[in-house]
């Protein structure tokens, strides 16, 4: 439900307020964000001003529609083909202007959460849960991460976005888009990084391509060098306390046997 | 920029500002905090990056390097180059504060035959684009019902 003070959301723990003049662009976030939805008294740590203009609907393909992400002191602008929104963490205050789609709302999260973690980075991943804890794969775009869910649906906890912690020092994960501020966390138990192969197969991976490769799926922060030291920090605690392992596998329900062994 | 290690050798260095280091493995991650660009540099680098805490020639770091990795001119010459490339990025400054002479022995000396170096390097970038809309169908709220707009 939205009213005139706009839709109250919550992400990761953090309220965040989309306020628009355009009663269309409001009801589509309070339709389609219904499972975040927040009280509407939190206090809101970013507040989302949203300016309505006709436009194309599309997620900015990589390579397709560049996506600028540029600083210029306390504010960084995010802006592509028909959208541009200037966030300035300082104020809480994020001014957007775009179509009438949720796209721009979604990379604002994405750019802005990182920036307000403590003790948690956001990692490019799926993650398999079980009995006791998860499996979370890691890897560019192509390297299995959709595969691996569908060969393992009964499995699947999340399938693109998640955040690892430091949770009573161990490291754990939930997915981005959980409910609550608590809900789904899990013990990570490894860190899979993800390859196509003719068979299934893994080898350990030392610390040093780890972190190597896992800096590459990492959302890294744009603002400020402490956000950035803040990331690098837990993504070394969590490749020192996390077994990780290269995954080769091949379409085929039978690599949850070299997941789990 | 291209440098003389011969000249380099009698300069003084100090870490630059703004960067942030962790031991990983056997190795040191250093992030330059203002580039946003990681490193990883080897175990004999890594001896030499604890002693860069304090101005240090080339001279002072070879002397922490024993007979092992070589004679102590290649030594000299192989710290001096890695000075030079650590300089060209932006890790290291040249100073003009008197070397303090407190550079230690490391405890658990590098192994012989490897030179120091960069290992890797990787630009450390926001990933935003990874991925599909979070809030279109196919998504976490695909069991959302749609509302009257579309996605």
């Amino acid at each position: 439900m939205h009213t005139k003070h706009g839709v109250a959301i919550e992400v990761a723990g953090f309220p965040i307020r989309i306020k628009s003049d355009a009663p269309d662009f409001l009801h589509l976030v309070a339709t389609r964000t219904a499972w975040l939805t927040a009280a509407e008294d939190a206090r809101p740590v970013v507040t989302i001003d949203y300016t309505l203009v006709p436009g194309a609907h599309e997620w900015p393909r990589e390579g397709e529609a560049p996506l600028s992400i540029e600083r210029s002191g306390t504010e960084t602008r995010i802006a592509g083909d028909g959208f541009v929104a200037v966030v300035d963490l300082e104020t809480g205050r994020v001014c957007a202007t775009g179509p009438l789609s949720l796209f721009l709302i979604d990379l604002v999260i994405r750019v802005i959460l990182p920036e307000l973690f403590d003790d948690a980075l956001l990692l490019h991943c799926c993650v398999l849960g079980h009995d006791t804890g998860a499996w979370v794969c890691s890897g560019p775009s192509g390297a299995g991460k959709s595969t691996l869910l569908s060969l393992l649906p009964d499995l699947a906890v999340c399938d693109e976005l998640a955040i690892l912690h430091r949770r009573r020092n161990t490291p754990s994960v939930r997915p981005l888009w959980a409910e609550g501020r608590t809900s789904g966390s899990l013990e990570v138990e490894r860190i899979f990084l993800l390859e196509h192969g003719d068979r299934h197969c893994r080898r350990a991976v030392g610390p040093s391509e780890g972190f190597r490769r896992l800096s590459r799926e990492t959302n890294w922060p744009v603002t400020g060098a402490e956000a950035t030291r803040r990331t690098f920090k837990v993504l070394s605690w969590l490749i020192d306390h996390t077994p990780i392992w290269n995954l080769r596998f091949t379409p085929d329900p039978g690599v949850l046997e070299v997941i789990g062994r | 920029m291209m440098h003389n290690s011969e000249d380099s050798s009698n300069r003084r260095f100090i870490r630059g500002e703004r960067l942030a280091w962790q031991t990983v493995g056997e190795e040191t991650v250093v992030v330059d905090l203002g580039k946003n660009q990681a490193y990883s540099l080897n175990r004999c680098a890594s001896v030499l990056w604890e002693q860069l805490e304090n101005a240090s020639t080339a001279d002072d770091l070879a002397s922490l390097l024993d007979d092992a990795h070589g004679s102590r001119e290649s030594v000299k010459r192989d710290v001096a180059s890695f000075l030079d490339e650590l300089e060209d990025i932006g890790l290291i400054v040249a100073t003009d504060r008197p070397s303090s002479g407190q550079h230690r022995q490391p405890e658990t000396p590098p192994p012989p035959g490897d030179p120091p170096r960069i290992l890797w390097q990787e630009e450390l970038r926001a990933c935003v684009m990874q991925g599909s809309c979070s809030f279109g169908p196919g998504t976490a709220c695909e069991t959302i019902p749609p509302g009257p707009f579309g996605p």
